[in-house]
């Protein structure tokens, strides 16, 4: 069995960084395993800048962070095995590596989970109504954008007004797409402050307030969605042909569960990132996983 | 020109599927038509999944007799079509005097239609059997043979099984028109038109105005909706028995249902007809089933549901001389007949459980109108081999895992572990759309709900079938995954 030192599941900025770390540590073997077919993980998708400013003192886009992180990996010796899934991790302190490359088991003396986090889907809200075609998580639909270079529809209606949420109502209103309203349950939209200027004040981005989507309408594509006024309880149709979700992270903490249940960690597994917790930035997710080893 | 069969089958929902495996033990020319693109995407698709043992049933329906017999026969039936099962057996709760006396009533049903394997389980047990119950359970049925499956897996593997044994189905072919011929029938479909000597009309919405156009008496099917909790496989070890609960105040009746996936579902509700058949789910239904679930299983997390769906069941009824609707509900199974057009209608709970034994059923009344009875399909095979599946092979068998092809080590969906290789294999099955994949591999059904996966599904569907990604759709046609305008560039 291929043995390391150290296994990291996760090449985004929470491994690159641990691993270099590990190294630093002194840690002579380091693998760090990605399902994706390169590393920088969601940082790749991110092609609007505000990244880089705490870390590197330099305003970056996504892509150009993780690049930075790439070359900095770059003649350590650290093996990043990308089209990668661990997909098992068992106490005996192994884990399952599956990938493009085959399946293999591979043995550690330290773990580190850095597999970030996902998206709350609208599935998990208790909304009622048909399941058409049309509704993606706004991570969804940068992925298709930014990455992969397709289009996941036109006349858009964002639930949620979070960070993700504003910058991708952006990016879609840059690619030409009309952004109908961002819906947001609280008496003021959600994220950064400088994100508000950047996105929503800056492209007149229409944000309906304390109201929720009570229904989702359509059979094949999605074609509306009813809202509801959470002062006055009253309901009004909102046409679309296309929702996306921005409401809220979690901590894809999967692989750490399937192992020890509600077991306590034990001392050889760490949690990165937004895999640990969700970040704001991704410059103290760096910052912090440099100083994992501490 | 139209093609002619001896029998033609209208619709590939699960009753459809199951009676062209039963004709195809048969040397017939059988074909199935199919408005969709996919096999089981109707009223298949939203249900319990349990195959009850029939003790619901009047003794002496056929109902009773198909239920006793499905429920002895099903670990057999799954073995031949390698579908995952449950077995998990059911309670029935009883919290007060209206409860006693629906398990007495169930119990002498059981006795008086021979339905071994069901008795009453006093408090203690019920606890000792569900320690999460809350308290005020007084007894319950004990229903020792019922099972679990994903009713869409038992309906494929029944149309994979029937299309080896020499079943043709047409998809994307709705049949608009029936009309009598001097020997059979001449029904018009979106491409073209098809002969046959007997028809055979599967339940569905839209087979009453089929039926109509030719058969006496006259029907008329109505949607009866419901609703659907989800939960995650997280809370699946919550409960191992299916619950099912008759409220004591109203008549409304919960049913927890820990899945073969390991989640927990909790359903239906029952609800008025909205108007239309769209498989909505609703609001009030919702809050209810949620209600319910906390008063029956306080340990249940509300947040930890991943989904909600509607289903809609069809309510057969007759059509009076004046036209207004007959009364009384249909009780049994309705199976119509006249002149060579046959019809199964309005085949809700228990259908699913009933579906093979109503395929059954359909060919022995349909081949009792031939002159002759046709000859044994010599080389009729019962058996099915399902997809690989990887998730449960890394934990049981991890060297006959590393020992598979390259594309079953490559995981795309990551919640269920679906591998490339299965997602390869739905589709060299018949998956066309990305919920064929769904049902076929159980990829998109995690808790992500296809939040990582779906891009990625897509992109093989479209490599594989040699498919512009913007032509590729949820559940066929208006059901665009993507809608584009931006130029297709390759990563």
């Amino acid at each position: 069995m291929k043995h390391v030192e150290v296994l990291i599941a996760g090449a985004g900025a929470a491994g690159m960084a641990a691993a270099l770390a590990a190294k630093k540590k002194g840690f002579r073997s380091i693998l760090i395993a990605d399902r994706r077919n390169r590393p920088g993980g969601v940082l790749n998708q991110c092609t609007h800048t505000g990244f880089g400013l705490g870390y590197f003192g330099t305003d970056l886009t996504g892509r150009m962070y993780a690049e930075r992180f790439v070359q900095l990996l770059e003649g350590t010796g650290i093996d990043v095995f990308c089209g990668t899934t661990v997909a098992k991790l068992s106490r005996n302190r192994t884990a399952l590596l599956c990938g493009t490359s085959g399946a293999f088991p591979v043995s550690f003396d330290q773990f580190v989970l850095a597999t970030g986090c996902r998206e709350k889907t609208l599935y998990s809200q208790g909304i009622a109504g048909t399941r058409p075609a049309g509704i993606f998580t706004c991570g969804t639909a940068q992925k298709l954008m930014n990455e992969d270079g397709l289009d996941p529809g036109d006349d858009i209606v964002i639930l949620g007004t979070g960070d993700v949420g504003q910058i991708v109502a952006r990016d879609l209103i840059r690619a030409g797409k009309r952004v109908i309203a961002m819906i947001e349950k609280n008496p003021f939209p959600g994220g950064l402050r400088r994100n508000q200027e950047n996105c929503i004040r800056a492209y007149s981005i229409p944000v309906i307030l304390e109201t929720e989507i009570a229904r989702i309408s359509g059979e094949g594509r999605i074609d509306g969605v009813w809202l509801r006024d959470l002062r006055t309880g009253g309901e009004r149709f909102l046409a679309c042909r296309t929702l996306l979700t921005a409401i809220g992270l979690i901590p894809e903490t999967e692989l750490e569960k399937e192992c020890f249940q509600e077991d306590p960690r034990p001392d050889w597994f760490r949690a990165a990132g937004n895999a640990d917790y969700v970040h704001d930035i991704v410059d103290s997710v760096t910052m912090e996983s440099l100083k994992i080893w501490d | 020109m139209s093609q002619s069969f001896d029998v033609l089958i209208i619709g590939a929902g699960i009753l459809g599927c199951f009676a062209a495996r039963a004709f195809s033990r048969y040397r017939l020319d059988v074909a199935v038509l199919e408005q969709r693109e996919d096999v089981c995407t109707g009223i298949t698709r939203a249900n319990t999944g349990i195959i009850y043992q029939g003790y619901d049933q009047h003794p002496g329906s056929m109902k009773a007799r198909m239920c006793r017999e499905a429920s002895a026969g099903f670990p057999v039936l799954c073995r031949e079509l390698d579908v995952p099962f449950r077995k998990t057996g059911l309670l029935m709760l009883s919290t007060g005097k209206r409860g006693d006396d629906v398990l007495e009533k169930k119990m002498r049903h059981s006795r008086e239609s021979g339905i071994p394997c069901v008795r009453i389980a006093e408090a203690d047990e019920v606890y000792r059997l569900e320690p999460r119950l809350a308290p005020g359970i007084r007894k319950a049925l004990y229903a020792m043979d019922t099972y679990v499956v994903n009713p869409w897996e038992l309906g494929i593997a029944a149309y994979e099984n029937a299309a080896a044994n020499g079943v043709r189905f047409f998809f994307r072919e709705k049949a608009v028109r029936i009309q009598k011929e001097n020997d059979g029938f001449l029904v018009t479909a979106d491409s073209g038109t098809f002969r046959a000597q007997r028809i055979l009309l599967t339940g569905g919405f839209g087979a009453d105005r089929l039926w109509n156009s030719v058969g006496r008496p006259q029907i008329r099917i109505v949607p009866k909706e419901a609703d659907y909790l989800v939960f995650d496989t997280a809370c699946g070890n919550l409960i191992s028995h299916i619950l099912s609960i008759e409220s004591e105040q109203e008549s409304s009746r919960l049913t927890l249902v820990p899945t073969v996936d390991g989640n927990i579902l909790a359903g239906p509700t029952r609800r008025p007809f909205s108007g239309r058949v769209d498989y909505a789910s609703a609001e009030q239904g919702l809050l209810k089933l949620a209600e319910q679930c906390r008063k029956l299983l306080p340990d249940l997390p509300m947040d930890r549901v991943i989904r909600n769906f509607g289903s809609a069941r069809p309510d057969p009824f007759l059509i009076g001389e004046d036209g207004s609707l007959a009364k009384r509900e249909i009780s049994d199974f309705l199976i119509l007949e006249e002149d060579g057009l046959f019809g199964l209608f309005g085949v809700k709970t228990p259908g699913l459980t009933c579906s093979k034994q109503l395929g059954e059923e359909m060919v022995r009344r349909i081949l009792g109108t031939l002159s002759k009875e046709p000859e044994k399909n010599a080389s009729f095979d019962p058996c099915r081999r399902g997809i690989l599946r990887v998730r449960d092979l890394i934990g049981r068998d991890p060297d006959a895992f590393f020992r598979l092809p390259k594309e079953y080590h490559e995981i795309i969906c990551r919640c269920r572990k679906v591998s490339r290789g299965e997602i390869l294999d739905a589709i060299r099955r018949g998956a066309t759309t990305v919920n064929g994949v769904k049902r076929r591999t159980g990829a998109l059904t995690g808790r992500c709900q296809g939040g990582y996966c779906e891009e990625q599904i897509l992109r093989i569907l479209c490599e594989t079938l040699g498919r512009d990604p913007y032509s590729i759709t949820k559940e066929g046609e208006g059901s665009p995954v993507l809608l584009g305008s931006l130029p297709v560039s390759g990563v």
